[in-house]
């Protein structure tokens, strides 16, 4: 699965930040630098994974943590309908 | 009685005021009188004052109305005021909607402003009146009204409602207090104003750039002083704090962003009156935007 952010979002990138605006649910989320790289490769064409491996080149981290970790908040993504194809939880 | 009307331009506000009752004409002018307008102004906010009893045994009641809301402020004519002041508030927020809402106090130096936001309590009113006994210009202490599309600030600048506590504190400051005081029997509570027209001729600011916003907050257990906030956590405080937020919509978003990223914003635990206006005086001295009004 890859997924992809909701294109009806407006966002804007402050520091290594990134703030999300919902016009449909009138709802604001900030998202930290980690989440910020994971949303920003939230394009339909990154899998998880490749995600994850992103990660790892971000922050020391290890791969497996790095893939629970990107699991983890794409499925909030979800959750908050920011994003559409996220693997099943 | 024959009712009268009073129009007043209090800042970027326009309120009507209808009333049959002398006396409360007189409060409103004591308060308001700087921005008496001789003609009509379209587009004021209305506001109808009388005197009315239900039952002919019944005693004389002052009512205020206003859009669809009536209420009876009680039966002597000094509880009109707070009523009247509360109302006011309640309307500016419903009326003025272009503007981005924020419950605070402002200040302007050089045609620069701080904002002041913070809970009821914090302090804002205090700081108002001791800035404004440092020859700072007046912008507003309950509303700040900001234009979204250029971030200016609009004054209104009412009178500092003053609560019993507070007043050794102004007339420490040396600020006119009004001789006289009301009383909100709702709340059971006296208080009176400041005037600020009255402490200085040229104290009332005209619309300007916001330099710093400050998110006030009093806690005894820590020290007084600043901490910086980044701009997307200023962005998301700025977006809760709005007023009128939601209504805006997409332009609150964007008007609480383009803040963040344009003003230097704080988080900011106060102390004394003192040393929160030196602080604040010492900040709008290091501004980058002072450094290019000197060059």
């Amino acid at each position: 699965m890859r997924p992809k952010r909701c294109p009806h979002l407006i966002e804007t990138r402050m520091d290594d930040e990134v703030l999300v605006y919902d016009p449909a649910g009138d709802r604001t989320h900030r998202l930290n630098a980690c989440a910020s790289i994971i949303w920003e490769r939230c394009d339909g064409g990154h899998t998880v994974e490749d995600i994850a491996h992103t990660l790892t080149e971000h922050f020391e981290v290890a791969f497996e943590r790095a893939l629970c970790d990107t699991q983890v908040v794409v499925q909030q993504f979800d959750e908050e309908q920011l994003v559409s194809g996220a693997p099943a939880a | 009685m024959k009712s009268a009307t009073r129009y007043y331009q209090v800042g970027a506000v326009a309120l009507a005021i209808r009333c049959e009752v002398p006396a409360v004409l007189e409060d409103c002018d004591l308060l308001y009188g700087a921005f008496r307008s001789e003609r009509s102004l379209p587009g004021a906010i209305q506001f109808h004052i009388q005197r009315s009893r239900t039952k002919p045994w019944k005693p004389v009641q002052y009512v205020l109305c206003y859009g669809d809301t009536v209420t009876v402020a009680g039966p002597e004519a000094r509880a009109v005021i707070p009523e009247l002041e509360a109302a006011i508030n309640n309307q500016v927020l419903h009326t003025y909607t272009e503007y981005f809402q924020l419950h605070a106090g402002v200040m302007a130096r050089d045609n620069r402003a701080v904002v002041f936001t913070g809970k009821s309590g914090t302090g804002k009113t205090t700081l108002t009146a001791g800035l404004l006994a440092r020859d700072w210009k007046y912008v507003c202490d309950e509303f700040a009204l900001i234009d979204p599309d250029s971030l200016l600030v609009y004054p209104f600048p009412k009178p500092l409602s003053i609560k019993q506590g507070g007043l050794e504190l102004i007339r420490e400051l040396g600020l006119p207090i009004c001789d006289r005081d009301w009383v909100s029997p709702k709340v059971d509570r006296r208080f009176t104003f400041v005037v600020p027209a009255e402490a200085r001729a040229d104290c009332l600011a005209a619309p300007c750039a916001i330099d710093v916003i400050l998110f006030a907050t009093r806690r005894e257990h820590m020290p007084p002083g600043l901490t910086r906030l980044s701009e997307s956590e200023a962005a998301m405080t700025l977006y809760r704090l709005g007023l009128n937020t939601h209504d805006l919509k997409r332009a609150g978003f964007d008007a609480a962003v383009s803040l963040a990223r344009r003003t230097r914003c704080f988080e900011v635990n106060l102390g004394s009156l003192e040393h929160d206006c030196d602080m604040i005086e010492s900040l709008m001295s290091e501004s980058p935007l002072a450094a290019q009004s000197v060059a």
